[in-house]
């Protein structure tokens, strides 16, 4: 019997596809972020409404991860945007190798902006880079404010965290500033926007994020 | 449940390190996981035993040592263990300004192979 030493990265394979992938974005100047919350948060809602505000300024496509079903896929379809679902079958993350397997169902010289929505959950997402820009991170009014804390390390990673449903506030025990104190407390880079996707109070501050990050990759690729 | 994930690559990694060094199979994979991993070590290890079964690494022990959070400090230079491994502030001077150095990894140190 003998020991050989190794010191082997176990997430080595799929931090080279997630380097490809971030290459392959770089080289058509497409802005791709990672749509991280739990189950439940809004994030398809939001995407909904945020196609609806910007694609007539902006190409787009989706990648729709979840366990199960397609139910997600055919909201995004409904507004002829280029959308490709990918059912992780039990798994509870997406993966840079299933991230780059799916991106020949899109023309990437046509797209600025290319959201992968990730699978509902608010631990194992952030151990897997995707290639993505940027992890923009979803929390709920209903959830509670104490879930930064709980669920600390997906706050640590996020660029941005939109605290969605906050038409739903007169109806929870939600504390705004509490919660947004525990998220800086986490991550004093990442802003904090509160917006209702289904009233639109607070959406423009989010179109307009979403707008310059876009406007960012395409005026370095011009 | 991403350690079911995790454990597939360990597997992988130790089934290719044993069959470059012509060995038939594992018996120990040492492994090094940072606290804010988030694995859960007993689940890591029965997906392990699970999923390596039919594999020259079935039967093998995993030993995995919890690697603990540290970080640097860019406002007052300080290196250490933040008071609260999931609260990243500086153990010196509080400041959140602060690197992790220690604690994200995921390491398959060595295999012990026969």
């Amino acid at each position: 019997m003998h020991e050989i030493s190794l010191n082997a990265n176990v997430l080595e394979a799929n931090q080279a596809l997630a380097l490809e992938n971030r290459e392959i974005f770089g080289t058509k100047g497409i802005y791709v972020f990672n749509l991280m919350s739990a189950p439940g948060a809004g994030k398809t809602t939001l995407l909904e409404r945020t196609l609806g505000a910007l694609r007539s300024k902006f190409r787009f496509a989706v990648i729709e991860g979840d366990v199960q079903s397609d139910f997600d896929a055919k909201r995004i379809q409904k507004l002829s945007v280029p959308v490709v679902q990918i059912n992780t079958g039990g798994a509870c993350h997406l993966d840079a190798r299933q991230v780059h397997n799916h991106l020949m169902h899109f023309d990437l010289d046509a797209l600025d902006c290319l959201i992968i929505e990730n699978v509902g959950n608010l631990v194992c997402p952030a151990e897997f880079d995707l290639g993505e820009q940027d992890k923009v991170m979803l929390l709920s009014v209903t959830e509670g404010d104490d879930k930064p804390r709980k669920y600390p390390v997906m706050f640590h990673v996020a660029k941005l965290v939109l605290l969605t449903k906050t038409d739903l506030l007169p109806h929870v025990d939600f504390d705004v500033p509490a919660a947004c104190r525990a998220i800086a407390g986490l991550n004093l880079d990442a802003p904090v926007l509160p917006l209702s996707a289904r009233t639109g109070e607070g959406f423009d501050r989010w179109t307009e994020w979403l707008s310059n990050r876009i406007g960012k990759v395409r005026a370095l690729n011009a | 449940m991403h350690e079911v994930a995790l454990a597939a690559n360990i597997i992988e990694i130790a089934a290719a390190a044993a069959r470059k060094a012509g060995a038939e199979r594992v018996t120990v994979v040492k492994l090094k996981v940072g606290k804010l991993t988030c694995t859960d070590a007993e689940s890591l290890e029965f997906a392990f035993e699970v999923s390596s079964a039919g594999t020259r690494v079935q039967g093998a022990d995993l030993m995995v040592e919890t690697v603990p959070v540290t970080v640097s400090c860019s406002s007052c230079g300080e290196s250490g263990a933040p008071e609260d491994p999931f609260l990243l502030l500086c153990p010196r001077c509080c400041s959140p300004n602060v690197t992790v150095v220690t604690g994200r990894e995921i390491v398959v140190t060595s295999i012990e192979a026969e």
